[in-house]
């Protein structure tokens, strides 16, 4: 089986393609013309739902993604020598190349505990989700190259930290498409814009119907982030309905026809799209119609927890009405984690945070039968080094943990590790090219045939790399 | 299965039939083994080398996948090795790199990837090579596949051919034909069948090359004047006024721009502002407006320090080699030059030269006859070259910048206003110190309400439980949760272990006393009470009690967000300094600098990189060219004293190259008509398309050269030929035509062109009446080297502007609304041909925007602003006129004053005109250049 025909499309504008270029909006139209009566033709979407290479394990994919680089050793990843030698130096060579200089080995400030019927260790940062630990599948030997912040997010979101290349979710929206006609294939909730930016939710030289639609940003607070003129601030919805009304009409009117042109089609009927969706975007992020067990689920109630519950809640919204690949990003406008010092208190704080909302997510997917083919993954773009800078850590590219829960993945399962300090991946390694081939995998994709022509190359998310994880599906 | 399947039948046959030659080859391979047979060597292979290679090499080192070129399948592959060399050398068996790789000792070089052997299958392999590699499975006929393309056959490629010489045929009675350009595309037409459109209407061709060589449409006025101008030089007229006009530059500069990745800001890890940037810039646009030959104006952004004639403008085209977007904070200062020189490489591959030059950085390339040596002969151009400056931000490296000879004045002046930036971002970081000590310090002192009322909490307590007893008690909501938790975490500590009795006790009166006197130093009964580190020293309870307490980060931390630890007040006072200190910044001049290159170590010759890795180095190679485009054969002269910019200028621009003129007159074609004669601009490789018309492409390469490099003067021919000319409706008439080249591949009519990012806003902006036709300068709202983004993700860039689009500051990773939605490139990468889609998010853009809401509501008011006894008849067609540049129908102005009349509400009705108006703008008539 292989993808449609326009996957492998070149360069070349080809009749074809300025067909395809026309997107009609986010999504494929079945559009009710507004009070006008006139059916709409229509030329191949590039949003239409495409079938993967294979059976998916999953439909979808909601990355929950810790800005800064959380540390493995103080949360999902125990090292009981760290605490055996804490204060000595490491016993171990340095990479090469290292972000900053390092001092000797530092434990952990937390106790690790086994939980569930796993017995699966987590640290007390997270009493809420270490009660899901048997549903979590912890990946412990993840490894990437870029030890900064802006490189490694880039290779974490697109595979390349040298070169603009569309994201994950751009290439996942390439590859399925998405299943509901009025909304984006792919957004992204309070993303960063700094250390790439646009860049981690972009298409690059995918067309641009596959780029995240980004959902206000991380300076902002989710309840009021909005997606970019999505409101008229001067004329009445039923004015703006006969405003759209009249241009049909006026465009019926023209002298001097021109061209019978599918663009010139598209562009009116993407006016009477982007009506409609100033209608469903709001109501998806009014929470208000969410009942307040599910706002206490999601820590909406504790001004701790209010922020990223919301947007965990609005990911869920998004993420059962057919959107295919939401990210959450939590990205405080000041402390993220990054604690090159003050490690107990900036990881507290962050994970405070983070803690209760992403418990009452699992749960709530769990409970509304969406996690059996929803993948959830949660991470940062590194970890940490298992030796100390002052009271914190600096940041470590070379082993770091994730973890990944539903859409097909082992649950209660912890794959890969990394040496006895937690600094190198040793066992089952897993570079981001690996995960990316595995999330593309378990999404029915085959990482290798998931290609675009582009300035007479072939590309794909893996470059020439990427290994199928095989051994954490369920 | 199926392939399982064989190649176990082969792997047996082949041991079968390789028996004597794995005799030969023991009687001197097995120094390891005990016995020295040959038999013993085997059988250590079969039974515990063979099944760990199979197991975790030969996935990705056989012969069918050969990861780094290298198999293991054989032990002649093992010897001759993949791209880094032999994995054995018999030479040095302890030093052969497969040891090496599997010791995982080398950080460059560790196999396999997915982790170290573990200690049995490393001592299985160390002793396997050390008794140099005994293996009975043959060595299969190996014939080096050469993946890449012969220099010889490449050259027979359409695009290294010279440029031909093209005769014009005449074609006789044809009325609308009129110069070579014509007479080039009407043959082809013909061949095929296909018969040329009429001529567009006179007003429409006005329209259509105002937007084509202004960026903006021209008015009703304008258009009467010429439809009624019937003078036989009418039209050489207008293009003359048009190329004359400096909107030229701005326009045609703006294409460049994509062509050289223009941007105001580093995009990729670190986004600091390139502040400098717009100097280029105003050269590009500047260069555009007064002619300058082409082959000038690559040589000036090539090597602008190095020409006879150089001066500080025509060194602010080497910007073009600054621009790229670089790993600003990659650690690793060898991969970030050679990431810059790749990037600048392929760069110039694809602006000049139509070449993918940067995949050719790990191997030949795969598709067009270049070869990885000749890769990194240009790199030593770029390695002599000085990119980087010396200074930096933190982890973050500068680029290069030349100064422009400040005067002591000026640079007394930055010294002023660099000091009063400090004072500024000082007074912010004292305040901000001040505020947060003295939250400290109050809450020392309340450390036993703290620690009381937190006897009240449950251990997991929320933030939503804190608050109504900080409340009652006067603590911090945050702090108060924070030291909860502590207490928790840490309840077995030797300081903590007391106040958690006093909870199991409920005893408030008993915690108070003790850590009353702890904290306050008073009391003696604490005394010899000791904790025992790690390294065995000892400390007493009330020194551990002191250093609690005035922990930043332990049981009484103030949260490390600002805005958590502070009040609302506090928090605008800091707001408002920080503010200031940044806006300051924002403004303060720049030192009057331009972003250049300028010569560095001179290297004439360096080692390549072996799959691309500068830590892996191979064979030495020369300065020089590709040797597909070098004519004679001999390697070209390099001064020993210059990087070899100059000399790749002026190869660049040697009328004997095959590329640099066909590759732009075909941009220049692309950008006219909205499709190159080869559709594919930045690639004129194999995997590029083919030009449509061959001929005409040589033709106008052709006529550039001779022209001397003339670029307005083509482009007058360009615009004044019948082509160009055509109409761009294809109705009923064109059934056939239709048929035969639906795509209009060969131009039988003229193409439709939706208008691009810039076009619609200037359009837009220009008929409201607010566009600001003002020109160059700086124009991003940062001060050079300031973030754009920091890890507030705070976005401080503004578009308020009412300058041309041109001048928007392009900001990597954050596009403007507009550019990012109407396809503006990635400006990271060179592009020669903007895609066309049509999304939603435009029309939400166009819907919505206040731009587009202020330029409807200007241009109503004025146009609906007029006398009193003007009929709402006259009204509209008014704003028929000032848009579209045309009256409106009978029908037309019916329909838009019922729709008028229509109104539901006074609302509606005060908002109808306004509305309308927008239609107009944002309709699709205004919306594509026909």
């Amino acid at each position: 089986m292989s993808l449609p025909e326009h996957i492998g499309a070149s360069l070349i504008v080809s009749r074809r393609q300025v067909l395809q270029s026309v997107a009609l909006g986010f999504g494929h139209l079945a559009f009710h013309s507004l009070c006008i009566g006139e059916t709409v033709a229509r030329g191949a979407n590039p949003l239409a739902p495409k079938t993967p290479h294979f059976p998916a394990r999953a439909k979808r994919v909601v990355f929950l993604f810790m800005k800064g680089g959380p540390s493995h050793v103080d949360t999902f990843d125990p090292k009981p020598l760290l605490d055996r030698d804490d204060g000595k130096p490491p016993p171990f060579e340095l990479p090469r190349v290292v972000f900053a200089a390092q001092g000797n080995l530092l434990k952990s400030p937390w106790k690790f505990r086994n939980f569930g019927e796993s017995g699966l260790p987590v640290s007390d940062l997270f009493p809420h989700v270490s009660k899901h630990v048997d549903k979590l599948c912890v990946l412990r030997s993840l490894y990437g190259s870029n030890p900064a912040h802006g490189g490694a997010l880039l290779k974490m979101h697109t595979g390349s930290d040298q070169f603009v290349r569309p994201s994950l979710g751009s290439w996942v929206s390439y590859g399925l498409g998405t299943e509901n006609e009025n909304l984006p294939a792919f957004v992204t909730i309070c993303p960063t814009l700094a250390h790439g930016g646009v860049s981690n939710w972009g298409s690059a030289f995918l067309p641009s119907a596959y780029q995240g639609t980004p959902i206000g940003n991380a300076s902002l607070p989710a309840s009021a982030a909005r997606i970019g003129n999505i409101n008229n601030s001067r004329i009445e919805p039923t004015m703006q309905m006969r405003q759209i009304e009249l241009l049909r009409q006026m465009e019926s009117l023209r002298p001097d026809q021109m061209v019978s042109d599918e663009t010139l089609e598209g562009r009116l009927s993407s006016f009477e799209l982007a009506f409609r969706m100033q209608g469903t975007i709001p109501e998806i992020q009014d929470l208000g119609r969410e009942s307040p067990a599910t706002h206490r689920l999601y820590g909406i109630d504790d001004p701790l927890t209010e922020n990223f519950g919301r947007q965990c809640l609005l990911a869920r919204r998004f993420l059962e009405r057919g959107v295919r690949f939401v990210q959450v990003t939590h990205s405080d406008s000041e402390v993220q984690w990054d604690q090159h010092s003050d490690l107990l208190l900036g990881h507290t704080k962050n994970a405070s945070e983070v803690d209760k909302p992403i418990a009452g997510f699992l749960s709530d997917l769990e409970s509304r039968g969406l996690l059996a083919d929803t993948l959830v993954l949660w991470g940062g773009e590194f970890g940490r080094t298992p030796t100390s800078q002052g009271n914190g850590r600096d940041h470590n590219p070379h082993g770091f943990c994730m973890w990944m829960a539903g859409g097909g993945v082992k649950s209660g399962f912890a794959y890969g590790a990394t040496d006895d300090y937690g600094y190198y991946a040793i066992e089952n390694k897993m570079h981001i090219h690996d995960l990316h081939a595995t999330i593309l995998h378990l999404l029915g994709l085959d990482h290798e045939r998931l290609t675009y022509r582009y300035a007479g190359r072939d590309f794909r998310l893996t470059d020439v790399s990427g290994k199928v994880a095989s051994g954490i599906l369920a | 299965m199926c392939f399982q399947w064989h190649s176990r039948k082969r792997i047996c046959r082949v041991v079968f039939y390789s028996v004597s030659l794995v005799l030969a080859l023991t009687q001197f391979v097995c120094v390891g083994f005990s016995q020295g047979t040959s038999a013993e060597g085997i059988e250590f292979f079969e039974k515990h080398v063979r099944p760990l290679l199979v197991e975790k090499c030969l996935e990705c080192h056989s012969a069918s996948k050969k990861e780094g070129g290298l198999s293991l399948g054989s032990r002649d592959e093992i010897l001759t090795g993949g791209d880094s060399g032999p994995a054995v050398d018999l030479a040095n068996l302890d030093a052969s790199r497969l040891l090496l790789a599997i010791r995982y000792k080398n950080e460059d070089l560790r196999m396999p990837p997915s982790g170290p052997l573990g200690k049995e299958g490393l001592a299985v392999l160390e002793k396997w090579v050390h008794a140099s590699i005994p293996d009975p499975r043959s060595s299969r006929d190996v014939t080096s596949e050469r993946s890449s393309v012969s220099i010889e056959l490449g050259r027979e490629f359409w695009s290294f051919q010279p440029i031909a010489d093209v005769a014009i045929p005449l074609v006789p009675g044809e009325h609308f034909v009129e110069g070579a350009i014509d007479t080039l595309l009407s043959e082809q037409l013909s061949r095929h069948g296909l018969e040329q459109s009429g001529p567009a209407p006179r007003g429409q061709w006005l329209r259509r090359v105002s937007l084509d060589l202004l960026g903006i449409p021209p008015d009703a006025a304008e258009i009467e004047e010429f439809e009624q101008d019937t003078a036989p030089d009418a039209f050489e007229r207008v293009v003359d006024r048009l190329l004359n006009s400096p909107q030229y530059g701005v326009r045609w500069g703006r294409h460049w721009l994509d062509v050289a990745r223009y941007s105001d800001s580093n995009g990729l890890d670190e986004n600091l502002a390139f502040g400098t940037a717009w100097r280029y810039r105003d050269y590009v646009i500047h260069s555009w407006n007064s002619n300058k030959p082409f082959d000038q104006f690559v040589r000036e952004q090539i090597a602008g320090d190095l020409l006879d004639h150089a001066t500080p403008e025509t060194h602010v085209g080497t910007g073009f080699l600054v621009l790229g977007a670089k790993v600003l904070a990659e650690p690793d200062r060898d991969k970030l030059l050679f990431d810059t020189i790749d990037e600048q490489i392929d760069t110039v591959g694809k602006a000049f030269l139509g070449l993918t030059l940067g995949c050719v950085r790990c191997h030949d390339h795969k598709f067009d006859p270049i070869l990885q040596s000749e890769y990194y002969s240009l790199a030593a151009i770029f390695q002599s070259t000085r990119t980087f400056g010396t200074s930096n931000t933190g982890a973050i490296k500068h680029w290069n910048e030349v100064s422009l000879a400040a005067s002591d004045a000026e640079k007394k002046q930055l010294g002023e206003i660099n000091a009063q930036l400090k004072a500024k971002q000082a007074a912010y970081a004292k305040a901000k110190a001040e505020a947060i000590n003295a939250l400290r310090k109050e809450t020392r002192e309340k450390v036993l309400d703290y620690l009381r009322v937190c006897m009240q909490l449950a251990s997991d307590c929320s933030l939503l439980d804190c608050e109504p007893l900080a409340i009652a008690n006067n603590l911090h909501p945050r702090i108060l949760l924070n030291c909860r938790l502590y207490l928790a975490r840490f309840s077995d500590s030797s300081l903590f272990r007391y106040w958690n009795e006093c909870v199991q006790k409920n005893d408030v009166p008993a915690m108070q006393s003790y850590y009353a006197s702890l904290f306050s130093g008073d009391s003696l009964e604490t005394e010899g009470t000791t904790d025992v580190k790690n390294d065995g020293n000892t400390t007493t309870l009330r020194e551990i009690a002191k250093k609690a307490i005035s922990d930043s980060t332990g049981f009484l931390a103030v949260p490390a967000k600002l805005e958590h630890a502070l009040d609302v007040e506090q928090i605008n006072r800091l707001n408002t300094l920080a503010k200031e200190a940044r806006e300051f910044e924002s403004s303060a001049p720049d030192e009057s600098s331009f972003m250049g290159v300028v010569d560095g170590n001179v290297r004439d010759s360096i080692p390549i990189h072996v799959r691309g890795s500068h830590r892996n180095p191979g064979a030495t190679v020369k300065r020089s060219f590709p040797s597909v485009l070098v004519s004679n054969q001999r390697s070209p002269l390099f001064r020993r004293s210059q990087s070899g910019r100059l000399e790749l200028a002026q190869w660049l621009t040697d009328s004997n190259h095959p590329l640099t003129a066909r590759v732009f007159v075909n941009r220049l074609w692309r950008w006219h008509f909205g499709r190159g004669i080869v559709a594919t601009p930045d690639n004129f490789g194999r995997l590029g398309a083919s030009p449509s018309h061959p001929e005409l492409l040589d033709y106008l390469a052709r006529e550039l050269i001779e022209s001397g490099w003339r670029v307005k003067e083509l482009q007058r021919s360009i615009v004044l030929s019948s082509t160009y000319r055509m109409s761009s409706a294809h109705s009923e008439l064109n059934q056939e035509c239709q048929e035969i080249d639906p795509e209009n591949t060969l131009l039988w009519h003229f193409p439709l062109q939706r208008l691009d990012a810039e076009q619609v806003r200037d359009s837009v902006l220009h008929v409201a009446g607010l566009l600001d036709y003002q020109l160059g300068g700086k124009t991003v709202p940062l001060r050079n080297r300031q973030f754009v983004f920091d890890h507030t993700s705070i976005d401080h860039t503004k578009y308020d502007t009412a300058r041309r689009t041109a001048y928007f500051p392009i900001i990597r990773n954050n596009l403007a609304p507009l550019l990012q939605q109407f396809d503006y490139p990635d400006p990271t990468m060179t592009t020669g041909h903007r895609a066309t889609t049509t999304v939603a998010p435009q029309s939400l853009l166009l819907l919505n925007a206040d731009w587009v809401l202020d330029a409807s509501e200007n241009l109503s008011r004025r146009v609906c602003e007029s006398p009193k006894d003007v009929t709402p008849q006259q009204t509209v067609t008014d704003l028929y006129r000032a848009v579209l540049g045309r009256s409106p129908s009978e029908a037309e102005i019916r329909l838009t004053l019922e729709w008028i009349e229509s109104a539901n509400s006074q609302k509606e009705a005060a908002d109808s005109w306004m509305t309308l108006t927008q239609n107009l703008l944002i309709g699709n008539e205004f919306f594509f250049a026909r």
